[in-house]
């Protein structure tokens, strides 16, 4: 059955081979131009001359030619990241076993990927010239061109990788209703603050009708766009949570109290015997990132984050990783729907991408974990969050790759060691050349709050919710 | 690098750390000592030909000379302090470095290096994380080529603009080596204290940079409002009289110590020695100290009632607000701040201020019950500063997250303060006045920038929409206050403090005082 609410949004990884060293070093300085302007993150020395606009602008993006993320419908973030495969000197991270450079380009959107590719191709070739996906693309192999719609798009899906695990703080609001929520939320404010005396004193009955006339007015900042506010779930989310409860439920009793018992028991005993064997990094001073990441951060409300890792080699911790991760995807999906995962409120959109070693016959697989979040505040409080209050899942899903502290039981220990965790996420965090995102001003609790003030404000309220409704204002 | 287990650590100060910590530590020594000066100063720095190399032998003399000076909270300790001549005044002395001191001082390379990005950085390079305004120019500077060089970090540090206002006493303190505070019984006492700490600092070699003069000790900042009221306690802490502290306002030693175990349950990183066959084997330079963080921070106070009271007289009528001018002016600055002039919480008194509650009452409080903000607002200075047991989650949750950031506060103010009636009738000095503010921690970063950051100034601080604090914030911003039927919300706040310099420094123990001195 479809719902809105568990389908809309999505998450778009395109990964795709760059061409050798010469195109690697061109896309560089393209994705730089980009970066520059989008968020006056980028901390090339030339910010002097290009970014006094971007400042002097309070923050707000002058406009390169290039490629404005902001020219795409549907979208909430989007980021370009090059992964070169080498550490912070610029020397490959395995010089026996180098993985080829790839383009990333991470993007949380709405609608089915087939028809937001679509479109925006159609935009870029009808004439927006910012949105040049040739000029960034065009240094990986293969790449069709724009030229041909349909060519492009299939090359795009075809190098797509599906997440193993996705969540959004506000899952399922298309990126149209964000917008319309914060507009019109902000229309009660400025509202309230028109005649406080009058509006103070009246009943929450007659104040919530005198905004609700307001609104319908549709007073001058909301006089285009459609006032439809977010959709709420639906039967078809309540079919797939207690389905997907009631299946994880009989998987667990299964291999716990039959005689599947056996793989939970193997399973367990190659855990203790891995976790005894790994080896944590250790650090021996408070943590430290690289400057060229740690300048590129505070300048709007939300933070990236771009983490890869390998996974430890061999089957039994790439088999771990993905059991884990199909659990978390399920819970993002039915659980942690309430804009907080597993008790930390500031993710907008985050996934975990398996890349898979695409070489024929290497030397030793190395599979990696890709981590992309876009999440509220400082990079400190976030990775503080991890440890504070969901070092547990964490730990279960990070304990699969290299490096990382030293854990028990698949969710114990690990994280908890708050200095040595973040410093083994700063080790593995790469930089992204290019990140936007959509709502520079709000907190997912700001945009969830929005979403309530916008359902209240065009549809009727029960009584019993008046009270609360207006103390959301 | 040995691998401690931090369980076999301990949490609590005993009997003999005291005799290694600094008694800042434990003492503001507001009572015994109501004046202080902070004296900034340059060390000696000699160079060795033909290599050139600098040769610490100076600045070590000269920190000989005046550790015997310092205050500890156990064990052999200063109580006179030199004033000139052969003469003694009461007093107390307390020592605290920056990076580039400690390098002076000639602390090993490799250790210096394992000190916490932020203490080598400096306040001047952490505008963008405490909110500091900085030209365009000036952030250039922000970009180390190679974060390892200790000299390039030291070099070439951008400036915020309103620490360069000289005529409002902005401070430069780029080249400071080290920090002496100085308490003493009256302000003559600290300026012949100061007077002779850098007569002394002369004849090593040494530059004094500036000192700042607090005022006379009040039990309130300038704006008018208590101060000092909530302070967390430190497991093991000697006994001061009074109350003890509730479970939730007493933290791990090793949240304002290195060499501790910490709210995490772990012990901090703290620089030290490799484990090696020499003189310092292992020596934990961190060990018993604390890093400190100065702040000059300017008060507009007269801005600050003015504001106030103009919005009182706009908003007389609105149902709810006291119909004086002057209580409705009390009652929406005491919303922005968290608490009535007296000191008592608008969450516990939410109409009127009442009479002063006793000091084991007026600090007791959790803002669960209040989860909305109609009695304290969450926007305001107070509540974020200390978000208690309303940080998320629920409140053991919230509390476990909150004591993993709580700081000591150990600032003075400054300024001819005027009295409060004074105050709200705009009838204020000139000249200008505010808070030399200072607080220790173990490390600044999950410290002081933290609740700078994500607390104070952090435009959406638990829900709330682009409201950085409306006291100490960077001004410019609305400030929400919950109310029935709907919130109040002010037009854009000025800006009412405006930071005028401010470094980081350790405090080191007296153990490594020792080893610096040689």
């Amino acid at each position: 059955m479809f719902d809105p609410t568990t389908y809309a949004s999505r998450a778009l990884t395109v990964a795709a081979e760059i061409d050798g060293d010469v195109k690697l070093a061109t896309l560089r300085e393209t994705l730089r131009t980009i970066g520059i302007d989008v968020v006056g993150q980028n901390t090339d020395p030339r910010r002097v001359e290009l970014g006094k606009a971007v400042l002097h602008a309070s923050g707000e993006a002058v406009h390169n030619t290039v490629f404005r993320p902001d020219h795409l419908d549907d979208t909430h973030f989007m980021r370009f990241v090059i992964v070169d495969d080498t550490d912070a000197n610029g020397k490959p991270k395995v010089p026996s076993n180098p993985l080829p450079p790839l383009l990333l380009w991470e993007c949380n959107h709405d609608g089915k990927p087939r028809d937001y590719l679509r479109k925006a191709v159609r935009k870029a070739n009808a004439g927006d010239h910012h949105l040049d996906f040739d000029q960034v693309f065009g240094q990986c192999k293969a790449y069709p061109g724009m030229a041909n719609e349909e060519a492009w798009v299939a090359w795009m899906l075809e190098h797509s990788i599906r997440a193993e695990a996705f969540y959004s703080g506000y899952r399922g609001i298309p990126r149209s209703r964000v917008n319309a929520a914060g507009r019109v939320h902000q229309e009660i404010r400025a509202f309230l603050d028109s005649d406080r005396k009058k509006y103070s004193a009246m009943a929450p009955a007659q104040l919530y009708r005198a905004i609700r006339a307001h609104i319908d007015s549709k007073p001058a900042s909301l006089e285009d766009g459609d006032l439809e506010p977010a959709p709420v779930r639906g039967v078809g989310f309540w079919l797939r949570k207690w389905s997907t409860l009631i299946l994880l439920g009989v998987a667990v009793l299964l291999l716990l109290f039959t005689p599947l018992v056996v793989i939970t028991v193997w399973w367990y005993l190659t855990l203790r015997k891995h976790e005894k064997a790994d080896k944590p990094d250790t650090a021996n001073r408070a943590v430290h990132g690289m400057p060229d990441l740690i300048a590129a951060e505070d300048r709007i409300v939300q933070n990236q984050l771009t983490h890869l890792v390998d996974l430890k080699p061999g089957f039994f911790r790439y088999f771990t990783q993905r059991v884990v991760l199909f659990a978390i995807d399920q819970l993002a999906r039915i659980w942690f729907v309430h804009g907080e995962l597993g008790g930390i409120a500031s993710i907008h959109f985050a996934r975990w991408v398996i890349l898979k070693d695409p070489r024929e016959d290497p030397p030793v697989k190395r599979h990696r974990l890709l981590f992309f979040s876009n999440y509220d505040f400082s990079w400190d409080s976030y990775l503080g969050e991890f440890v504070d209050r969901a070092s547990g899942g964490l730990t279960a899903v990070w304990s699969n790759t290299e490096g990382y502290p030293r854990t028990k039981n698949l969710l114990d220990q690990g994280a908890d060691d708050e200095e040595t965790f973040k410093q083994w996420a700063r080790d593995r965090q790469i930089p992204s050349q290019v990140w936007w995102s959509g709502v520079r001003r709000s907190s997912v609790q700001n945009v969830n709050d929005d979403i309530v003030v916008h359902r209240g404000a065009v549809r009727d309220l029960e009584p019993a919710a008046l009270q609360a409704w207006l103390q959301k204002i | 690098m040995k691998t401690i287990d931090p369980s076999t650590v301990p949490d609590a100060l005993s009997e003999r750390d005291l005799e290694q910590i600094q008694a800042l530590v434990f003492r503001g020594w507001a009572r015994d000592f109501p004046y202080a000066g902070f004296l900034f100063v340059k060390l000696p720095r000699t160079y060795e030909p033909p290599d050139s190399k600098p040769d610490p032998g100076r600045a070590r003399a000269w920190l000989r000379a005046v550790s015997a000076d310092v205050a500890y909270m156990k064990g052999p300790t200063a109580t006179t302090l030199p004033a000139g001549g052969d003469r003694t005044l009461p007093g107390r002395l307390q020592l605290a470095f920056t990076t580039r001191g400690l390098r002076a001082l000639g602390l090993d390379e490799q250790v210096l290096k394992r000190f916490p990005d932020e203490a080598k950085a400096g306040m001047e390079r952490r505008a963008r994380v405490l909110g500091d305004r900085i030209t365009l120019a000036e952030t250039q500077k922000e970009l180390i080529p190679d974060p390892e060089n200790l000299i390039l970090i030291e070099e070439n540090k951008p400036m915020p603009t309103d620490w360069l206002d000289e005529e409002r006493g902005g401070m430069d303190l780029r080249d400071c080596d080290a920090m002496i505070m100085l308490y003493g019984a009256s302000r003559q006492d600290v300026i012949a204290i100061d007077d002779a700490q850098r007569k002394r600092l002369a004849e090593h070699g040494g530059t004094a940079i500036r000192t700042e003069m607090s005022g006379e000790w009040k039990e309130r900042e300038p704006f008018g409002f208590a101060d000092g009221l909530s302070q967390p306690a430190v497991k093991g802490q000697p006994a001061r009289g009074g109350v003890a502290p509730s479970p939730n306002n007493e933290i791990a030693a090793g949240e304002i110590l290195l060499g501790y175990r910490n709210q995490y349950g772990q012990v901090p990183k703290s620089p030290a020695f490799d484990v090696e066959p020499d003189d310092s084997a292992g020596f934990d330079v961190g060990k018993n100290g604390t890093f400190l963080v100065f702040r000059k921070l300017e008060q507009d106070v007269k801005g600050f009632w003015e504001t106030f009271g103009k919005l009182a007289r706009d908003w007389q009528g609105v149902a709810g607000i006291p119909s004086s001018i002057e209580e409705a002016t009390h009652w929406l600055a005491a919303r922005a701040m968290g608490r009535w002039t007296n000191g008592n919480s608008v969450l516990l008194r939410p109409d009127a201020p009442g009479e002063k509650m006793k000091p084991d009452e007026i600090n007791e409080f959790a803002y669960g019950a209040d989860a909305g903000g109609v009695k304290c607002p969450i926007a305001s200075h107070v509540r974020r500063a200390n978000p208690r047991d309303e940080r998320g989650g629920d409140a053991s949750d919230s509390w476990k997250v909150v004591m993993r950031h709580r700081i000591l506060r150990r600032g003075r103010a400054y300024g001819d303060l005027p009295t409060i009636d004074q105050a709200m009738k705009g009838d204020v000095s000139e000249y200008p006045m505010g808070l030399l503010f200072v607080c220790l921690q173990s490390s600044i970063a999950k410290g002081f920038e933290f609740v700078q950051q994500i607390w104070n100034n952090n435009p959406g601080f638990h829900g709330i929409y682009q409201e950085p604090d409306p006291i100490t914030g960077p001004g410019d911003s609305t400030f929400t206050i919950p109310h029935e039927p709907a919130r109040l919300r002010t037009p854009p706040l000025p800006r009412f403090v405006i930071p005028r310099g401010g470094g980081y420094f350790f405090v080191p123990s007296r153990a490594t005082i020792e080893l610096l001195a040689g």
